[in-house]
């Protein structure tokens, strides 16, 4: 068995006759040069890489006759033949002198091309050829053919106006070809742009797509430093989906960035509240504890101050290893929370709440900065 | 079979011939419609015979897309593997519905293969692996498909010891799991010569026990290795991420 690797160098001597028929035979099959089966281009397109300069010159225009041979007669070519000598404009064509008039060649056959494979290898031609239509075209593109070129279409906005790319995703069914397009041309954005440049357009539009993409898109730009959260939280589905994960231990976020992310921040951290509370119920000790003041810190309401006093009963009562610790996050929070302590001062107050000794305490020992509440307190008669 | 000497004149066409000899697995109706292929083709031009013989191949293939059979003792439940080039997969990703260019494909991947497994399947949502068929490695007992007595140091040696095409750049290596719906196929001929480019270095099997791959004749000579076909699976599948060799 031999190597049987290609002889390339017997190939670029021949002449460039002879070499237009060799990338023709290996494009449509008749070549017994070993490739690979799937990629018949891939030969021609080696075949480039090991040629010096003048060599490569010969490449051009071979495959560039070959496409003016395709333009004029593309009954000769069967269609999966047309598409791999297409695709050779990456690497052939893309620096070559006939880089502009193989663009316009392919805005043509767009026009009167049907073959889906084909479209959208000349969609991505005209993106790898540098030529920058403006997004109108794309947009009647994705009218005539749908999601069957998503990729294409997403390449060629994203790299001729970001802004035009994502406004574009509002308007797209978002198949799993389309997610994965989507990833492939922010990864390529990122590489090309940064993450500073790409986040202000995302953020326009993030909270109108579905979770499948948000979700790893925030990952994907956690990774690069950057919080997508506030954009992401603006619907409730993906405040609740990063609060569970915050309580489940699972996120990287910070509570203070859930919780100061949504608009509808009354509900929603009555809602993270409770689920803390539960929490809290069954996650007894240190690592509960410190998690749930901490997640707490920017709250301010009933129940919130509710599990905070209890923590502080705990302390007192000896179940907490950490006590001081504890007692001094939990008395800060009680303390910070004006209008919650006075509530629950009087629901605590009629309903003889066992929490109501733990509660004088703190109130006794907040005096000195929340005086007037204590006062306030004292006048309605919901502190004794 | 003057037309099979006449490929078998070409060093290339040399070993696609010998392929033809050894195969065993085939049933007489699809040799027929072999042999009736070739005696029909007028032209002894050897790329009109190569182009027989791939449409004949195609023909059986529609009718019976994996005419060996199941591979009987190969468990399904082990990693599989398959390396392919990173441009040549970029490239073949390109042709799918959610294809970009294969540059773009190409950068992003480079970035995507620093993630961890759940993030790249988020971002590779449904990606095909690969065309039908998908050629896969497997080493029984191990975790590791592409475990092997050679050292996979570089991209040439994955090439040559999975008889990939001689190409030149990085190679993409993806190990995964086949979802219980696909099962894995020893390849025979028609496999390997349905394309329009050859598979150069398949091997048939000379019994039902085995598929293997003739590895290309490197220094120090190299083993064959396992090889299956299979339906094609998705990056769903995956179980580490993939990999790029130089």
């Amino acid at each position: 068995m031999t190597t049987a690797d290609v002889n390339y160098a017997s190939i670029l001597n021949c002449s460039r006759a002879q070499l237009r028929d060799w990338i023709r035979d290996t494009l449509t099959g008749q070549s017994l040069v070993p490739g690979n089966p799937e990629i018949p281009e891939m030969l021609t397109a080696e075949l480039y890489r090991h040629a010096e300069r003048s060599a490569r010159v010969d490449i051009e225009h071979s495959v560039f006759d070959l496409l003016l041979s395709y333009a004029r007669n593309s009954a000769t070519w069967a269609e999966e033949h047309a598409e791999a000598l297409i695709r050779l404009a990456d690497p052939v064509l893309v620096g070559s002198e006939h880089r502009a008039e193989a663009a316009a060649i392919f805005v043509t056959l767009l026009k009167q091309v049907d073959n889906v494979n084909v479209r959208r290898a000349l969609i991505q031609g005209i993106t790898v050829l540098r030529l920058r239509l403006p997004s109108s075209v794309w947009l009647e593109e994705y009218a005539r053919s749908g999601d069957a070129l998503i990729g294409a279409l997403f390449e060629a906005l994203a790299l001729t106006e970001p802004d035009a790319f994502m406004q574009f995703t509002l308007r797209v069914t978002w198949t799993a070809a389309a997610v994965d397009a989507f990833f492939t041309v922010i990864n390529a954005l990122l590489a090309d742009r940064g993450a500073y440049e790409l986040a202000p357009s995302i953020q326009r539009v993030l909270h109108c797509w579905p979770s499948d993409v948000v979700e790893p898109l925030v990952t994907l730009f956690d990774h690069e430093g950057i919080s997508l959260l506030g954009a992401a939280m603006e619907r409730e589905e993906f405040w609740l989906f990063y609060l569970r994960s915050v309580l489940q231990g699972t996120a990287s976020l910070s509570a203070r960035d859930v919780l100061s992310g949504g608009t509808d921040s009354r509900h929603a951290r009555r809602t993270f509240a409770l689920a803390a509370i539960s929490e809290y119920s069954t996650q007894r000790g240190h690592a509960a504890y410190v998690r749930v003041l901490e997640q707490l810190s920017v709250c301010d309401n009933v129940e919130v101050l509710q599990l905070a006093t209890t923590i502080l009963n705990d302390t007192y009562d000896g179940h907490c290893t950490v006590r001081g610790e504890i007692r001094d996050m939990a008395m800060s929070l009680i303390k910070d929370s004006t209008g919650a302590l006075t509530t629950l001062a009087s629901e605590s107050s009629r309903t003889h709440d066992p929490l109501r000794g733990a509660l004088r305490r703190v109130l006794l020992r907040a005096t000195n900065d929340k005086g007037c509440c204590v006062r306030r307190a004292r006048n309605t008669g919901t502190l004794v | 079979m003057d037309r099979l000497q006449r490929l078998q004149d070409e060093t290339l066409g040399a070993q696609a011939v010998r392929n033809l000899y050894a195969e065993e697995r085939l049933s007489d109706a699809n040799w027929l419609a072999l042999i009736a292929a070739l005696v029909a083709q007028p032209s002894m031009d050897v790329g009109a015979i190569k182009l027989c013989v791939i449409h004949a191949m195609r023909h059986i293939w529609n009718m019976t897309p994996f005419p060996g059979g199941i591979a009987l003792g190969v468990p399904t439940k082990i990693p599989y593997g398959r390396a392919s080039s990173s441009e040549a997969f970029a490239r073949l990703v390109s042709r799918s519905p959610g294809g970009t260019s294969a540059s773009t494909l190409l950068k992003a991947l480079r970035r995507q293969m620093l993630y961890d497994l759940k993030a790249l399947k988020a971002q590779w949502k449904g990606r095909p692996l690969g065309l039908f068929p998908m050629w896969a490695t497997f080493e029984l007992g191990s975790a590791d498909p592409f475990r092997h007595s050679h050292t996979f140091a570089t991209a040439d040696d994955v090439r040559a010891c999975l008889g990939l095409p001689p190409e030149t750049g990085p190679v993409v290596s993806f190990i995964y799991e086949l979802p219980a719906a696909v099962s894995p196929h020893y390849p025979t001929i028609i496999e390997a010569y349905a394309a329009d480019s050859w598979n150069y270095y398949f091997m048939p099997s000379n019994t039902n026990l085995a598929g293997k791959t003739l590895p290309w004749n490197r220094t120090p000579a190299l083993d064959t290795h396992h090889e299956v076909v299979h339906q094609v699976v998705t990056a769903d599948q995956l179980v580490t991420v993939p990999k790029e060799i130089w």
